[in-house]
């Protein structure tokens, strides 16, 4: 009786652990693994969420960084929100993000440049200014004059 | 007709078995969907893309760094010779997988089951190998082959060499492929790490404790090998040690850049070896320090103790505590002399013995770590850890079934120690979904980093290598950890 007890209570937490895993490979052979499972994001989401790796995979495909997309509410902020990927990187102030978008993506126009860096500004993300002046066109000059978040 | 002793043996090894499989098929699983690394890998998958032969990449290996592992260099290109250009995932990763199925497998072959206590115990200490924080050594890290992971799998194959036919050396032929095969696993592990020498260490320990499988022939060849390989580094080749400023470290509460170890420790070198030599075992057997860094203590000064560091740190001492326990008991409870399968002379049990080879590994592991502590490097001794924990685990069980309270004490106690270090094993999938996110992430950036540091080459056959890992990368499956509940996060760690 003893022996059964001791050996039930130490078996217990390995044995369901391992029942757990053979549910989980179950799973895997029908191609659903719960853990290895990407929940689908479109180009905004992912450079909310410090994605860089679908961001390219996404611009790859054709998706436009410059399209306003909705970032679902929990994700970057408490609400939905409609940005471009690059706003969405700036508001994530992920400038190594920013940094994939601008090396896959068509270059921004001075105007768009011009919008970009002040949004920079004015979340005071001193790295992606430091991106986004690398990236500046020729012709762009920064005028912040009238320009605000397009988030809360 | 079966007998039921032998019944409840092939039940027990069964039910090992069966959960050995399951939970080396899902981290098998985790290392197929991991992208091959860029860091520590993509430059040795060039140079071998360079090197016109296995030869070749041998030759140029040795004797050109501090180090002398001309066959870790040589498997690299032998893979990559294997992938026909084109099956680099397949190989690497297939051969990654494969490295951690044989270790599980042989891990489990070196544990005497053949009774339900043997089989808990042996429950226990799958989830202590792979729960321990130095597991993630041989999952996270690809070079891109994991060479502790496989240096592992040798010491393993050499320990199950001296306790096979029950640590009992053979005759004639068979004998003598054995001692060949415990000397050929020597010299293949020394010749790829510098940890590979545990192999001797094994070898020894295991044949002075009475479990001779390789016998005193088989000592004496390995121990010639390892006389050899000191002669070839250290006299021939003049390969010396690392120096001090090779590599950022941990000390204590802050981490030293190489310039700092050079100035703090320049002229008192042995205090920085002592240091990392009590680190490296203090991480087995504590879960702390890691990589030579007190980050649990760090940051509960700093206020911020994640759930994950108690329970790393608790059940590590937890079951420190459960090993001396077993040694006090069985110290106290030395058998007389016995005949069994060891010999007419034995006072110890299979288990006691396998123990004492495993302290000795632990130690000897750690004092290996004495230029550089990282947990990787004692990813070894985090092996026998767990050999030890199913002794000492063992041993506890026996232990209480010596009345009803001891019985609920010892069950209780067991219950929540295993439950802990479930929850560490289940903890592994969640590391390396995380670690997979980062190195996809690193290929994303890769061609501008690279650019960056003018190492973007400009032939056609590098550049559609890392294109094809790259595309393969980007193109793989992978959850953002930002997006999975935060509770794995707090409770697994990264």
């Amino acid at each position: 009786m003893v022996r059964r007890l001791i050996v039930a209570a130490t078996a217990a937490p390995a044995a369901y652990l391992g029942l757990l895993t053979a549910g989980m490979l179950l799973r895997a052979l029908f191609g659903a693994h719960p853990l290895w499972h990407a929940d689908p994001v479109n180009l905004s989401e992912a450079a909310a969420l410090r994605d860089q790796a679908t961001v390219v995979q996404l611009i790859r495909r054709g998706d436009d960084p410059y399209q306003r997309r909705e970032v679902r509410a929990d994700l970057l902020f408490n609400d939905r929100a409609d940005l471009t990927a690059f706003e969405a990187a700036i508001a994530s102030g992920r400038a190594e993000v920013m940094e994939a978008i601008l090396w896959s993506a068509p270059r921004p126009a001075p105007a768009e440049w011009n919008r970009l860096r002040c949004l920079s500004k004015l979340q005071e993300t001193d790295d992606i200014d430091e991106v986004l002046d690398r990236y500046k066109p020729e012709s762009a000059v920064l005028d912040c004059n009238g320009i605000t978040r397009p988030w809360k | 007709m079966i007998e039921p002793g032998s019944r409840a043996r092939s039940r027990s090894r069964t039910f090992v078995l069966v959960l050995a499989g399951v939970l080396a098929a899902a981290i098998a699983i985790d290392l197929w969907r991991m992208p091959v690394q860029v860091s520590d890998s993509l430059q040795e998958m060039l140079d071998a893309q360079a090197s016109p032969s296995i030869a070749t990449s041998f030759g140029n290996a040795i004797g050109t760094t501090s180090y002398l592992r001309p066959l870790r260099i040589a498997q690299i290109k032998a893979l990559f010779d294997l992938a026909q250009g084109r099956y680099y995932h397949l190989v690497y990763r297939g051969f990654h997988a494969l490295l951690i199925v044989l270790l599980i497998r042989l891990f489990v072959q070196a544990l005497p089951i053949a009774s339900p206590l043997d089989a808990a115990a042996a429950a226990v200490a799958l989830t202590v190998l792979t729960g321990l924080h130095t597991f993630l050594g041989f999952l996270r890290e690809a070079f891109p082959i994991n060479h502790f992971l496989e240096i592992a799998v040798l010491v393993l194959v050499a320990l199950n060499l001296t306790l096979s036919n029950g640590g009992v050396p053979r005759a004639r032929w068979k004998g003598l492929l054995i001692d060949l095969l415990a000397g050929i696993t020597f010299a293949v592990a020394a010749l790829t790490l510098e940890s590979g020498v545990l192999i001797w260490v094994v070898i020894a320990a295991a044949w002075i404790v009475g479990l001779r499988g390789v016998s005193t022939r088989g000592l004496i060849l390995v121990t010639a090998l390892l006389a050899g390989y000191f002669v070839l580094r250290f006299w021939y080749l003049d390969t010396g040690l690392p120096s001090l400023t090779e590599r950022t470290s941990g000390f204590f509460l802050e981490r030293l850049e190489p310039k700092e170890i050079q100035q703090r420790f320049g002229d008192r070198r042995l205090v920085f070896y002592a240091y990392n030599v009590a680190a490296s075992l203090l991480s087995v057997l504590f879960s702390e320090p890691r990589d030579g860094l007190f980050v649990a203590t760090r940051a509960w000064r700093g206020g911020d103790v994640h759930p994950h560091a108690y329970l790393t740190v608790l059940s590590s001492l937890a079951m420190t505590v459960v090993m001396a326990f077993a040694a006090i008991t069985w110290l106290r409870q030395r058998r007389p002399a016995q005949a069994g399968h060891y010999g007419a002379r034995s006072t110890l049990s299979r288990h006691a013995r396998l123990a004492i080879v495993a302290l000795v590994v632990i130690a000897a592991n750690a004092a290996l770590s004495f230029s550089y502590t990282k947990d990787d490097i004692i990813a070894i001794a985090g092996v026998f850890y767990a050999i030890a924990a199913f002794a000492a685990i063992r041993a506890t069980l026996e232990w209480g079934q010596g009345g009803v309270l001891r019985g609920l004490a010892v069950s209780i106690v067991m219950l929540t120690l295993a439950s802990a270090w479930a929850m560490r094993s289940s903890g592994v999938h969640h590391v390396m979904n995380e670690h997979a996110f980062r190195t996809r992430n690193d290929w994303a950036e890769l061609p501008l980093r690279w650019q960056e540091q003018g190492r973007w080459p400009k032939e056609p056959q590098p550049l559609a290598l890392i294109e094809q890992l790259r595309n393969d990368a980007i193109d793989a499956e992978v959850p953002n950890p930002q997006m999975v509940p935060e509770w794995r996060g707090l409770w697994y760690g990264d």
